[in-house]
């Protein structure tokens, strides 16, 4: 169920995902649906940064969105900011680990990381390769769920020590 | 967790409960080796790339696989019924990104074989039918798993010199993979499956085929449910229970409903959607493409990608063989033959993923590019950029848009139709959504092609899209309540209820069963879950009689 952030007062989830898609059919047609009423942040340290205008406009009204560096999402995972669900999309580890505040455990979805050289496969549309992989496994050693789930409603495949 | 159900309910099946199992006769074929053959063929050919990118909107859905079947056993608007029946089930099927939950394709053929062609009822084949689907899973995982294999020799062959390979590697070995993969298996579970049923339901305890019976009258309820919820807010809501009372309460015909479903839909979507968002940057330039290609090399590369864009689908690089087949015409006539020629191809295996139909913009506006590219004026850097750019935006509008608002609000239509006009509905719904797919893909293509990036930045900022979204998502939610009421309706034992009272009750009930699924579904509960609970409800309704259809 992602990453349950759950206040006294209402009962939204954050959910996290790393997804070197960012917004697309999966995100759009699937999550946010299920998710909503919710936001979409998309958390980057991509150089030049993911065209924010064009996010905007391939992403259905109702949803509020914003592209932020990891540093400045990093609060606004915090329960007191989120009013509403809430569905954080990164495009890499680095901006993952970055997002993440220190001590932090939940849930983090591993949605899709594309294959290119010197990666390797390690579910079905997640390729990861040596340091990548490495700096997942501290994270989980860290506490951190890391499970591979394409849609919401997929069981998910829980992350091995590889 | 499904397979979890499907291993109980194939134990159940399989294991003699008494003496007289042992004395049952050879299953009698109830097929011939040519139907089955036939519907083995259909089933290849909705999962194949033969169909001009349409087989997976037409052919792949329930409700044309029941027609075909019906058609090759003799019993079309019989098979058309039950397909639509089978596609109840799945109206809230999508598969985003090429995470397909189940092989409705499956589902839809074997279901209408072991409904026309054994003692089970329609909703007993769909109990059985959507465990298959499953197994349909499994075998597009191998696919995606095996394709790889073929993109890395194109990779080789490629880089030797060989371009000509990417025809053997991107549609001849995979077809022949999926062929094997599709047609053998349902081949054979056609030609002996209902027999094997017949003989195997002969020899169990009476209860197996009632149980069966109310679970799979309960299927359409999850996927009507399940189609709801994925629109779901209380407008949406409104709408849904506004559609399913006039339905359930006039008697007016379904094409009216739809009709008044669509003026409404129109009526009630502000102007005002999309019309706030404009992109706060400045456009692209507007790319005036030097014009060096033949047209007829421009449309072999239209046609390879509309044909072939998912020739070898797999996890490694999606569609990265079907974008470098695609554009290998037009690279050959770029470039003379050689490394550049080679590199360029190369260059277009690379990972790719979007949704095909307004994702051809992209591969218009690559054609487009690659003859700048190879004049000097363009970086190859560019493309790629442009290509990983905006795959992932084009499917989130395209995927949303087209597989998760438009195909389900299409097949409503044509369910209905199918209900009140025969085979009308499945063939209206085949030639309808095969001109949109076309079109869409068609003027995508060449729009790329000629205007680039800033026609789409305009489009986009335009909002016309999100309001025909907004206005699909309505009619949806219309019709669903519409055909809650007159194709989904829990048939209620009328000797269990005074005279008269089991038909709305039953009504009220299914009513109630929907609204109550979206809740759980909006609550977070997950599918399997959710349907092993309405496996062991449905058994007990069956067995104990209370639904006529057992």
């Amino acid at each position: 169920m992602g990453v349950m952030v759950t206040s006294e007062s209402a009962r939204a989830r954050v959910v996290i995902r790393l997804d070197d898609r960012l917004i697309h059919g999966q995100v759009v047609a699937d999550w946010l649906r299920w998710l909503a009423p919710c936001d979409i942040m998309v958390v980057s340290l991509s150089n030049p940064p993911p065209d924010a205008a064009l996010l905007r406009v391939v992403t259905p009204q109702q949803y509020d969105l914003a592209v932020l560096t990891p540093e400045a999402a990093r609060p606004l995972l915090s329960t007191q900011v989120v009013p509403h669900n809430r569905l954080v999309v990164t495009d890499s580890v680095s901006a993952l680990v970055e997002l993440l505040p220190s001590g932090w455990s939940g849930e983090v979805i591993l949605g899709a990381l594309a294959w290119r050289v010197g990666r390797e496969y390690v579910f079905e549309r997640v390729y990861l390769d040596a340091d990548e992989a490495e700096v997942l496994q501290s994270l989980a050693d860290s506490g951190v769920r890391l499970i591979y789930r394409a849609r919401y409603h997929d069981s998910g495949l829980l992350w091995r020590r590889r | 967790m499904p397979l979890a159900v499907l291993a109980l309910a194939s134990a159940t099946l399989w294991l003699p409960t008494s003496a007289t199992a042992q004395a049952v006769p050879p299953a009698p074929a109830l097929i011939s080796w040519g139907a089955a053959a036939a519907v083995g063929l259909c089933y290849f050919i909705s999962q194949s790339a033969l169909l001009a990118g349409v087989g997976y909107f037409t052919l792949y859905r329930p409700l044309v696989a029941g027609t075909l079947v019906g058609l090759i056993l003799g019993k079309p608007a019989e098979g058309a019924q039950i397909g639509a029946f089978i596609n109840l089930a799945y109206l809230g099927f999508y598969a985003p990104g090429g995470a397909l939950p189940s092989d409705i394709a499956l589902a839809g053929y074997l279901g209408t074989a072991l409904a026309l062609a054994s003692p089970l009822s329609p909703s007993a084949a769909l109990a059985l039918a959507v465990p298959a689907g499953m197994f349909g899973y499994l075998t597009y995982q191998l696919r995606m798993s095996l394709s790889v294999i073929f993109v890395r020799w194109a990779e080789r062959l490629v880089m030797r010199g060989k371009p000509r390979a990417l025809l053997w590697c991107n549609v001849v070995a995979p077809q022949l993979l999926v062929f094997v993969l599709s047609w053998l298996p349902i081949t054979l579970a056609c030609r002996w499956g209902p027999g094997w049923l017949a003989s195997s339901l002969a020899a169990l305890p009476g209860w197996i085929l009632p149980a069966l019976s109310g679970i799979g009258a309960l299927m359409p309820l999850v996927g009507l449910a399940l189609a709801l919820a994925q629109l779901w807010d209380v407008h949406k809501g409104v709408l849904f229970a506004a559609g399913f009372a006039v339905a359930a309460l006039l008697g007016w015909p379904i094409l009216l409903l739809a009709l008044i479903a669509g003026l409404l839909a129109w009526r009630l979507t502000p102007r005002t959607i999309g019309q706030a968002q404009t992109r706060a940057d400045k456009a692209a330039p507007a790319d005036t493409p030097i014009t060096t290609l033949p047209l007829a090399t421009r449309w072999r590369v239209w046609l390879n990608w509309l044909f072939f864009s998912h020739g070898s689908y797999n996890y490694e690089r999606m569609q990265g063989l079907g974008v470098a087949h695609a554009l290998s015409p037009a690279l050959a006539a770029l470039y003379p033959a050689g490394s550049n020629r080679n590199q360029a191809i190369a260059r277009h295996l690379a990972y790719f993923n979007t949704e095909p139909n307004l994702g051809a913009f992209i591969i218009g506006t690559s054609l487009a590019m690659e003859e700048r590219v190879q004049a000097g004026f363009v970086e190859p850097d560019s493309v790629h950029a442009m290509k990983t750019g905006l795959m992932g935006p084009l499917a989130a509008v395209g995927d949303t848009l087209i597989q998760g608002t438009l195909v389900p609000a299409a097949l409503l239509l044509a369910l209905g139709l199918t209900q009140s006009h025969g085979l009308w509905g499945p063939a209206l719904y085949v030639v309808g959504i095969s001109l949109v797919i076309w079109g869409v893909g068609a003027g995508a293509f060449w729009q790329g092609y000629r205007s680039g990036r800033a026609v789409l930045d305009r489009w986009l900022a335009s909002g016309v899209w999100q309001r025909v979204l907004a206005g699909l998502e309505r009619f949806a939610s219309l019709m669903l309540g519409v055909v809650l009421a007159r194709l989904a309706p829990l048939q209620l034992n009328p000797d269990m209820w005074p005279a008269g009272l089991a038909g709305p009750v039953g009504q009220a009930l299914s009513l109630l069963a929907v609204l109550g699924l979206v809740w759980l579904f909006r609550r977070g509960f997950k599918l399997p879950w959710v349907m092993t609970a309405l496996w062991l409800v449905g058994a007990l309704l069956g067995v104990t009689g209370g639904l006529a259809h057992a």
